[in-house]
Order: structure tokens, then sequence, then C-alpha cells
């Protein structure tokens, strides 16, 4: 088959087209590290093998072996990420360094069954889509967060540099897919990035936000559709359970005692430390405060 | 079903339900006073059956711990569901409170899941009425497919005819239109997924398919069944999925509200308004974080006040009527016996006996009081109150109330424990309670510290029970951190409606609370008396020489850690029977008469004070008392918690002993 270093080359032209951009030469060997020269020595080679389509300065892009395999490793990479945080308890900066190594030893047949397996999960831990056996599509549509036009509320959609220096930055500031931030402005000094995260400032380097895939968030995220516990709600004020958390013992209980998501939940005495009384289903309950805090409702205003 | 002879047939019928929905109500009123109480085999919980006669039929009813739903949740909850399971009785009964038709219907439709012969009670339908709400029992009966009776228990309606649909079900005469609730796509994918990997011949005690749904629930129980009975290899392929779907309890329980849901708008109407109840007007000063441990205090204040008031002067009457009267009598009937015989059964048997006898006017009141509170409904409110401070010490609310009537009699404490559900904080709570200073405790107590302390004694009483509550927290928190780590289901407990209590109900409790105790204790305390008897008057003719004086001089170099001499140590083995005893034996032991001034004097020429303050020390924290041992050891059901509840408290009482004694002499009350 083709070696390692060809495989990585096919891997990061896919990516980049899956982030709609056009791969080429310059582009290539600032994303690998790598000299000029040499990575048009690679893609020549790549070519005579039929995987690239490439001509000199020219933009590069993956034949459809090349696609096929390109498709195939990144497939393996993320559900091998996905398996590993999911299911042996790697954090998200761990895993990229490994997936780069079982990516290159996974057999098709192995790469079966653990999509299989994971059938149900469809993003890695940085927020890329697993893409099916079919093939790599079209990422949906993001901007580095150093590019989004502050100020406005984003949506953290992905992380482009997967190594774990780089994530633990983003760990340190608690930014992860999924997230929502407040994006204020951005320094015309350094390109740094003004933030808002729950409550809170941060200046994020131009170079870091290059690298974070934000979309728009669709509506500033009112107090009413933030999901809060119920251990913050106060006397009278009502919600509607959207999840349940901690331990299967504890979610059966309080389901059996009508706790299910969907249900409407009025808190009836909350003095703000100890227990909490609570009224479901027209039967009250006490909650430890504990508990209260693993019972998620989104608040109803009435 | 069995015939019992020609033409006489017996129907075994379950009573299930959740909690608070008049379960006991309905039993109470099928069954009266042929009800039986017991334990369920090797465990901790209750166990209540009786029967009734009905024309041709004898009914054999077992009373199931209450139960929100049938995955084992808790010990009661797993009792309840495997009788139904693994017993298969002919009907199972499950009582419905019609006022809170939600929440009680998930019961209803697990076990409508389940298929087993079922009638549902719906019950409280006075209570329903009362708060507006109209409950259709028949267009109920249409929409599950099983009779429904509707019942006024705690008037007795509808009991006879609850016992006619029992009958029609377990002869098979009544509609067999069961229509089990759906199962969601999803959920049937998900089980169909989980046949395949599980063999066919799975050999575990439930019926398959429930047991999957039960599975992918996540029943610690079913979970280990299942675990046990595959190999390792066919967990190793089962848990995976089980772990990627872990939330599918969700979509089970979300699917069976649906239902629930459905069948509720169908046969329950409001008409009118929602009243805001008394109870929760109530509720706001009851359960404030305040004013509620107030009410909680002053409900306390008040029991002790019934039990000492009102239970002492009976207490007295009956020592002196029956205990004193009796063992006169007897000795004036057996004029001219063997000494030694009248002394056996004038002190021994009758004395110890009797002493059984009168603490029951005092347990009966608390017994009574506790019954009603729970009746009422007020018993969530204290625990609710109480939490945050217990929970400071490793117990939970509940825990409280029996804790605190440690102060009159350990033996109720121990008893009374039943209360708390979470088996942990019951067990601790057990362990702890005979570190309560009990009246009989503080008895000894006061005599030691006015003789020697004077003025102080009352001061020295308070830092002594002080010393008591602060190894309880200690030992609390050290056996809620080390011993029964992570065994905390957390606090989630229903509030009931409040409700006027029903009389019979109480009574029947209270009634079998008191029995219990006087059988228990009666055994126990009998027992050792005789044994006490027979050690403190054999061989010799005084008690220097008996098998008693002759241990307790053998103990005398431990003892002088202490700063206890032989005597010393004989009245502390005699405390073992009662605790009261110590002051009686004191006297024997230093021949004086039990008139206090004289054995107060000749205490104080017979020890120092850093050797009192060490005694008194090491009475408070000394072993049980045996009806408090018998209390624990029927209460855990096991010899290893109550040999570890007697090996403790000798431990703590020894070293805090030594530890008083020397200390106490280093700052000069040694002499």
């Amino acid at each position: 088959m083709i070696d390692e270093r060809s495989e990585q080359y096919l891997k990061t032209i896919g990516q980049m087209e899956e982030e709609g951009e056009q791969a080429t030469t310059s582009s290539l060997a600032r994303s690998l590290g790598i000299s000029m020269p040499s990575v048009t020595e690679m893609l020549q080679r790549l070519s005579g093998k039929g995987l690239v389509h490439h001509r000199r300065r020219g933009p590069v892009s993956l034949t459809k072996e090349g696609q096929r395999l390109a498709n195939s490793l990144i497939r393996r990479h993320r559900l091998w990420e996905a398996f590993l945080v999911r299911f042996l308890g790697f954090s998200w900066e761990e895993v990229h360094e490994e997936a780069c190594r079982l990516e290159h030893a996974t057999s098709s047949g192995l790469e079966e069954r653990l999509a299989d397996f994971l059938r149900g999960l469809d993003t890695c831990p940085h927020g890329h889509a697993i893409p099916a056996k079919a093939g790599l599509r079209r990422a949906e549509p993001a901007v580095p967060l150093s590019k989004f036009p502050a100020p406005g509320p984003v949506r953290v959609a992905r992380i482009q540099d997967e190594t774990a220096q780089f994530l633990r930055r983003l760990t340190r500031l608690d930014i992860s897919p999924g997230r929502v931030l407040q994006t204020e402005g951005v320094s015309s000094a350094d390109g740094s990035v003004r933030v808002r995260l729950d409550g809170r400032s941060h200046q994020v380097p131009a170079e870091v936000a290059e690298q974070i895939m934000v979309q728009p968030a669709q509506t500033e995220e009112t107090p009413a559709d933030r999901t809060v516990a119920v251990s913050e709600l106060r006397p009278n004020q009502v919600g509607i359970i959207t999840d349940l958390s901690g331990g299967r013992s504890f979610m059966a209980r309080l389901l059996a005692l009508g706790c299910s998501p969907g249900t409407e939940v009025k808190v009836v005495h909350n003095s703000g430390h100890g227990p909490l009384i609570v009224s479901v289903r027209g039967t009250r309950i006490a909650l430890g405060r504990g508990e209260a805090e693993r019972l998620r409702v989104k608040r109803v205003d009435i | 079903m069995t015939a019992s002879g020609v033409g006489r047939a017996t129907l075994r019928v379950a009573l299930a339900g959740s909690p608070n929905t008049g379960k006991s109500t309905v039993f109470n009123f099928l069954t009266g006073l042929s009800q039986h109480v017991g334990n369920w085999p090797g465990k901790t919980v209750e166990r209540k059956t009786g029967t009734c006669q009905r024309g041709d039929t004898d009914f054999f009813f077992v009373d199931l711990p209450g139960s929100y739903s049938l995955t084992a949740n808790s010990l009661e909850e797993e009792i309840a569901r495997d009788y139904i399971i693994q017993e298969q009785p002919d009907v199972v009964a499950v009582v419905v409170d019609a006022s809170s038709l939600e929440r009680n219907l998930y019961l209803v439709c697990e076990l409508l899941e389940l298929g087993v012969p079922l009638v549902v009670v719906l019950n409280m339908m006075d209570i329903a009425g009362g708060q507006g709400l109209q409950v259709d029992a028949e267009a109920l009966e249409s929409a599950l497919g099983v009779p429904v009776v509707p019942t006024v228990a705690a008037r007795g309606e509808g009991v006879s005819e609850l016992l006619d649909a029992v009958q029609a079900v377990a002869f098979g005469e009544a509609r067999a239109l069961v229509s089990p609730p759906p199962t969601s796509a999803a959920v049937q994918a998900l089980v169909a997924g989980l046949d395949d990997m599980i063999p066919p011949d799975l050999a575990i005690p439930y019926p398959r398919r429930w047991a999957l749904v039960k599975l992918l629930e996540g029943d610690r129980a079913i979970v280990g069944a299942i675990k046990k009975a595959l190999s390792t290899n066919g967990w190793r392929g089962v848990n995976p999925f089980l772990r990627l779907h872990d939330d599918a309890i969700l979509e089970i329980a979300g699917a069976r509200y649906e239902w629930v849901a459905q069948t509720s708008q169908q046969v329950a109407h409001r008409l009118g308004k929602e009243r805001v109840s008394l109870g929760e007007r109530a509720d706001r000063i009851l359960t404030h974080p305040v004013g509620g441990v107030l009410a909680f205090l002053g409900v306390v204040a008040a029991i002790f006040w019934a039990m000492f008031s009102l239970g002492t002067p009976l207490q007295e009457r009956l020592d002196e009527w029956l205990v004193q009267g009796s063992a006169e009598r007897l000795e004036s009937a057996l004029e001219g016996a063997p000494d030694r015989l009248v002394s056996l059964l004038a002190d021994g048997v009758i004395g110890g006996a009797g002493l059984v006898l009168t603490f029951v006017p005092i347990l009966a009141i608390l017994f009574l009081a506790l019954a009603l509170l729970e009746d009422l409904g007020y018993m969530a409110r204290a625990a609710f109150v109480m939490d945050r401070f217990m929970h400071l010490i490793g117990l939970r609310g509940k825990s409280f109330l029996p804790l605190f009537l440690g102060f009159g009699c350990n033996v109720p404490a121990i008893l009374g424990s039943r209360i708390v559900e979470s088996r942990s904080a019951r067990l601790t709570t057990i362990l702890v309670a005979p570190l309560m200073p009990c009246a009989a405790r503080m008895v000894v107590v006061a005599l030691f510290t006015s003789a020697f302390f004077g003025g102080a004694a009352a001061l020295v009483s308070w830092s002594m029970v002080t010393v008591n509550l602060v190894v309880l927290a200690l030992v609390a928190l050290l056996l809620s951190r080390f011993v029964f780590r992570g065994e905390e289901t957390g606090f989630v407990m229903e509030l009931p409606r409040y409700h006027a209590p029903n009389w019979r109900t109480v009574l029947m409790a209270t009634w079998q609370r008191v029995r219990a105790f006087v059988v228990l204790a009666g055994t126990a305390i009998l027992a050792v008396s005789l044994v006490v008897w027979v050690l403190s008057n054999f061989p010799g003719d005084n008690i220097e020489d008996s098998i008693l004086g002759v241990v307790g001089r053998g103990l005398e170099p431990v003892g002088g850690l202490v700063g206890l001499d032989w005597q010393m140590i004989v009245a502390l083995m005699t405390s073992f029977v009662a605790k009261e005893n110590t002051i009686a034996t004191l006297g024997v032991v230093l021949g004086v008469g039990e008139g206090d001034v004289n054995l107060s004097t000749q205490l104080t020429q017979v020890m120092v004070p850093a050797a009192a303050l060490a005694f008194i020390a090491v009475q408070m924290l000394f072993i049980p008392c045996v009806a408090s041992v018998a209390a624990i050891r029927r209460e855990t059901q096991s010899w290893r918690w109550t040999g570890f509840a007697i090996g403790y408290m000798m431990g703590i009482s020894f070293a805090v002993g030594v530890i008083i004694y020397q200390v106490a002499r280093l700052m000069g009350w040694g002499v």
C-alpha cells in the first residue's frame, strides 16, 4: 500500500477540501510544516500513483482514488477519537496523537465494526463530522473566529488544531464545540479577539482564534431558553425538565416519582441551601440540594 | 390457586402500590387482627400478612412494601417486585390514590407490561372528590382492561367489591382484555438488539422480554443477575451496548408517562379551580428552615411530655402492683421454701420480667405518637426539616426522631430506626442509638454527681451528656465515611398529602410495635436476669465470693486503669441487664440499703472523684443494656453488626474512661 507520509498528505488535502478550501503547494507546506520543494516532490509522486491532480504551482486536488483513501483515513481517525473519549475516558487533548497512530493500523474490517459500535455518535471530540463510508461531505459552513465580523454571538463548531498543546489552551479558556460565545471585537493591534463567556471576558490571541471555527449563533440566548438546574429556581418558578444526570439509580428514582423529560416542575420551597421541595405531576417531592443540581430544566415564564 | 379441603379455595393476593396510597388501610380492613408481622427472610423490611374469609373462599393477603415502580431502586421495591414475579400470587391488587392518578399509574403501567392478573383499587375517592377531581372508575376499567374498584378504605367502602373482583380475576371470570401500553419503536429496536446478543436459554428468574427492558433501564438487580448468568465474553458484548444507550431509560420512562398522561386525561376531570389546601399552608411553616425546626422540636417536646408525665405514673403504678405486689404475694405463698428459690423467683424472674412490663406504658405512648404522626403525613416534613443538620454527621433527616427518643430509652430508638429508608443510614442510626444518654443512665449519673461534685453536679452531668453526643456524632461520621462509603442513593422523598389519621391503622401499628417490644425485650431481659442472678448468688453467700465477684476481682488490674475496683466492675456488669441495676448492685456490694443518702456516703468513701468521673463516662458509653442488644440484633438481622456494636462501645467506653481517669488524676482529683 502507500506509506504513512503519503497518507498524511492525502488526509490533509482531504480535510482542506472538507472545509471548502483549495489546497495549494504553499498552504500544504504551511499546514504540514514542511518546505515547499519537499511538498512538490511528494505531490509529484502522489500524482504518479494517481492519487492527486497536481500542476506546478497550481491547485492540488484529490482523484477519486485519492478521495477514497483520504476519506477512509479521516474516518478512521475520527472514529478512534470518538471511541477513546467516549468509552476509554481519554480527554480530547490526548486523543489526536493516539488516533494518528491508530488510523494507519486500522483495517477496513476494524473500521466497520468501530463504526457500527459507535452508531449514534457522529462527530469527533473536536467537532468534526465523522464521514460516512461513502465519502467526505462538505463540512457545515463556518469561519475562523479571527475572521468573524464581531460583535455578535457565535457557536463553536469545530477546532482545526488538534494538538494537545493547543487544546490545553482551549480547555483553560473553556472553549469547546457547542459553546456559545459573545464576540465583542477584534483588536487592530494584534488581531486578538475579545470574547465573553459565562459572564467573563477573554482576549483570544489571533493564532488561537484562527483555529477555532465558528458559526453565528441563531439567536441570543435568553434566560428563558437556557437550561438551569432546579436548584437555581426560586419558589413559584416553573421549569420543564430537559435532562437528568448522575447515575442510573438516581435517574430511576426520579423517573418513578414522575420527573421525566418534558414534565413541568414547580419549585415550592427553596431557601438557597439545604433540600428543596418541588411539585411534579401533582405530587410534592423533597430533593436534596445535590440531587436538585443534577436535574436540569428550561425555565418557563408563566 | 390451592384448594384446601373440599370446596374451599385459598387465594393468595399481593397488595402492591406506592407509599401513601392507603394500602395499609386497605390491608387492615381486609385482615383485621389476623395480621402477622414479621420480616422478609433475611432482611430488615417488615412483612405483613393476613387472612380473611368470604363464603367458600379463603384469602391470604401479603402487604408488599410500598414501591413507586418495579425497578429495584430500593430494597423495598426489590422485595415487592421479586415477590410478584417469583412467588406468582393468584392476584395482584394494586392500590392507587385517585387524587394523584398521574403519578400512581406509572406502577400500574409496569404491572400491565408484566402481564400479571391484576385488580386496580382506586382508593381515596373521597379525597379526590374533596379536591374537585372526578375520577371515572368505569372509564379507567375500559382503558386498562382490568377490573377497577373504587374504594374509600378509611371508611371500609368498596372492600367487599374488591373481594368480588379478586375472585373474578382469580377464577378467570373477569374480562381479559388487558391492553398493555405500547413501547416506542426505538425501544423495541434496542430490545431486539439485546435479544440477539443474549443466548435464548439464559437462566434468570425473570420473564425474558421484561428483563431485557429492565436491563436497558439499568435495574441493578437484573443487571447483576444477567451478568452472572452470561459468560464473561457474553457480558463484554452486552455491556458497551448498554453504556452506549444509557439514556434508554429516559425513552422508556417517557413512553410510559405518555400513556399515563393520556389515560389520566380520559378518566379524570377537574371540576372547579384547584384550591390551596390547608396542608399547603401548613407546609409553609412546617418546612420553613426556622419555623419547621421549631415546630419539630415542639412536637418532640410534646411527645416527651406525654411519655413521661402520662407514662411514668402508669409505670410506677405497674411497678407497685404488678412487680412488687407479685413478689410479695409469691414470698408469702412460698413461706418456708428455701431462700434461694424464693430469691430466684422473686428477684430473678419477677424482677426481670417486671422490668420489661413497666416499660410498656411509656413505650406505648411513644409508638402511638409515632404512628399518628406518620399517618398524618407529618413525619416526611420532619425528615425534610432535620435533614440539613443530620447530613452533617452522615445521617438523614429521618434519623433524628428515633435518636431523640433515645433520651428516654434506647430500645424504641433502635426499633424506631425502621422509618429511615436508606439502608446505610438506617444501620448507622441503629449502631449509634445506644450512645444516646437514656433516662436509666441519667439516674446513675445523677446519683454520682450529687455524691461527688455537690454544687457542680449539674455541670458535670451536662458535660458527660455532651461527651456522649460528641462520641455519637463522631461514630456516625466515621461509619458513614468509611464503612458505608458510596451507598448513598441521595435524598429524594415524597411529601405525602396530609390527611386525617385513620385510627384503625394507627392503633394496629401501635399494637404491633408494643407486642414486638414485649416479646423481644421480655425474653432477652428475662434470660439475662436469671443468668446474672445465678452468677451473683453462687457459689458463696455473699456477692464477693460469687462467680460475678470472682470475675470482678479478676478484672481489677484492667479496672485499675480506669480507677475502678472489683465492686464497681461488678456493678458495671450487672448494668448489662438494665442500667438502673447499677444502683441496686452497688447497694448490695457496698452493704448498704438502697436509701440514697447512705449509698452516696459510702461511695465517696470508696472512690476518688477521678474514678467517679471515669465510672460515669464508662457507664454512659458502656455496652447497651440487653434489651437494646436484642433490639439491635432484631433490626439488623445480623450477629455481626450486633457484635460490632457491643465491641465498639466497649472499646470506646474503656478508652474514654482511661483518658478521663488519667487526666482527672493529673488535675488533682485523684485524692
